[in-house]
């Protein structure tokens, strides 16, 4: 139970993203313009193509499988289920190879130089409906169970909740706490979550203690997230976040910089390239 | 008294799926020597570190046009890039991931020694060493050295990587000079390796006397032992051991690959 096990071919890695897909996700977030669905989508693309790219070791093999990827959105009671478009769709778990062969589409982006480059899109934003949180982890523990069935050595399914609200349907820390029991012969699952902003400014990233957080609402979500393993730990510390002992994978009031960089250090690597994987 | 570098060079793949990602490359004759670890979730990552260690060993001293050391592995490091990923070679019509990751660069730790005046009377060490690749400075089986991690403690998972991007900045190596002598034993390590011979020194096994004499065999099995323990990371595993011995008559011909195995 170390966290200490490296992604290969044998031991591919589970990331699975739950997404608030409620109404209130159409409020923009503040300066940024955009809503939060749609800030939500363009960061959860962004991590799908930073992981595809973690995949690529040259131009002729083409992406390895070492990640397994879920994108659950829920939004409606009882269609709680798989958040991808396109060919994907319908599809609770795929991997690294399927994300690089069947995005939904390619939107050509200026760079930092002004050329051309292609950013691959899987996912779409969508605001519609309540907050059913509790299937969404409900889901989750099924897809994990039976992907850690078929990988009980790899390092521990990571699932990432992203929400702009609370649970309107019963308490999500039983459903938490049954999730966080599963685990690999490498560690426990790691459950993170973040609460998307809904006012401007007191992003809280990492706490330590619940007398950090603000509201009920915020120490609830704090105390149905993992401590961060320690090279997560590290790997917050690089990206120049102050983490303190015993920190969790939990931001409060999250504004696109901060979704962005949880998503990273949620997602990093034993050994991960800095600014990508971490 | 002319010192001549006898080299052996061991290795281990993580796994036996994937090829290791470290590289190592040794001239005798200019008594240059160089270990790289690709970084393992980079593109072309083992490339990248055989291109690293392969021009380390083929290019004149970095101070040869004048500057600090510093100044001087810059410019190499700038020379090393545009040799591994010429202008125009990309295809046009590569998958979009083979372009982004292209784009990214391929990256790894770095550990360079040269060693000068062997054939005088003060012969020297110098080291540059970026990232978490490190080079262990043995004499009389005491650890005079360790650099540019002295700690295991200090092994971390997000270790300073040097980019194949031209034009990016270059990552400002630890620069080590020391004085050598005859005997001495030099080693070149990568990370996980480094790590657990430090860890086994601290704890007081005669790890130096050990590893003088250890041969292919020997070298799996310590890092089976090691690995069977929990001390050491299951991880590509690389050590150049350079040993400087007096030279009877004249020094032999140098070689880029080592007299050992690896």
């Amino acid at each position: 139970m170390s966290y200490d096990r490296r992604i290969d071919r044998e031991h591919p890695s589970l990331v699975l993203l739950l997404i608030d897909q409620s109404g209130s996700m159409s409020a923009t977030m503040g300066s940024d313009h955009r809503t939060r669905a749609q800030a939500v989508a363009d960061a959860v693309n962004g991590l799908l193509f930073e992981l595809v790219l973690r995949c690529v070791k040259d131009a002729e093999e083409g992406p390895r499988p070492y990640y397994d990827v879920g994108v659950i959105g829920y939004s409606i009671r009882d269609q709680v289920g798989p958040a991808f478009s396109g060919e994907l769709e319908g599809r609770r778990v795929v991997s690294s190879v399927d994300l690089a062969e069947h995005p939904l589409r390619l939107d050509e982006q200026t760079n930092g130089s002004g050329g051309g480059v292609r950013r691959p899109v899987w996912v779409e934003p969508v605001a519609i409906g309540s907050t059913p949180m509790c299937e969404a982890l409900d889901l989750a523990g099924t897809i994990c169970a039976e992907w850690i069935e078929e990988h009980p050595h790899s390092f521990p399914p990571v699932v990432i909740n992203m929400t702009d609200g609370v649970a309107n349907d019963g308490d999500p820390a039983h459903w938490a706490e049954r999730l966080t029991e599963l685990a690999t012969t490498d560690g426990r699952l790691l459950l993170f979550n973040a609460s998307i902003s809904t006012e401007a400014g007191g992003t809280i990233a990492f706490p330590s203690a619940t007398d950090e957080l603000p509201s009920d609402e915020a120490k609830a979500l704090f105390a149905m997230s993992s401590e961060l393993p320690p090279f997560m730990v590290d790997a917050a510390a690089t990206a120049g976040r102050e983490v303190r002992e015993g920190a969790r994978g939990f931001v409060h009031n999250a504004d696109v910089s901060a979704i962005v960089s949880f998503l990273r250090i949620g997602t990093a690597t034993v050994h991960a390239l800095p600014g990508a994987g971490a | 008294m002319t010192l001549v570098p006898v080299v052996h060079a061991f290795g281990l793949a993580r796994t036996a799926a994937d090829a290791s990602e470290d590289a190592y490359a040794v001239d005798v004759d200019v008594a240059r020597f160089a270990l790289a670890d690709g970084a393992s979730s980079a593109w072309r990552a083992g490339d990248w570190a055989a291109a690293l260690v392969a021009s380390w060993v083929s290019t004149p001293r970095p101070r040869a046009r004048g500057g600090g050391p510093a100044e001087g592995f810059a410019r190499w490091l700038e020379g090393a890039r545009k040799a591994f990923v010429p202008e125009g070679a990309a295809p046009a019509d590569q998958a979009w991931f083979a372009t982004a990751a292209a784009e990214r660069g391929a990256h790894a730790t770095f550990v360079g020694l040269e060693l000068t005046g062997l054939g005088g009377r003060r012969p020297r060490l110098r080291a540059f060493a970026v990232g978490d690749s490190c080079l262990l400075h043995v004499r009389a089986d005491r650890l005079e050295l360790a650099t540019p991690i002295d700690d295991p403690a200090a092994f971390g998972s997000h270790p300073q990587l040097v980019s194949s991007l031209s034009g990016s900045p270059a990552p400002a190596p630890v620069v080590t000079e020391t004085a050598v002598q005859a005997d001495d034993l030099l080693l070149l390590a990568s990370d996980a390796l480094a790590a657990f011979l430090l860890r086994l020194a601290a704890d007081g096994d005669a790890v130096w006397p050990a590893l003088r004499r250890i041969d292919t065999a020997g070298f799996a099995r310590l890092a089976g032992e090691g690995i069977a323990s929990g001390l050491l990371e299951r991880d590509d595993l690389t050590l150049v051991r350079i040993v400087l011995a007096p030279a009877p008559v004249a020094a032999p011909g140098g070689s880029t690959s080592p007299g050992g195995s690896a």
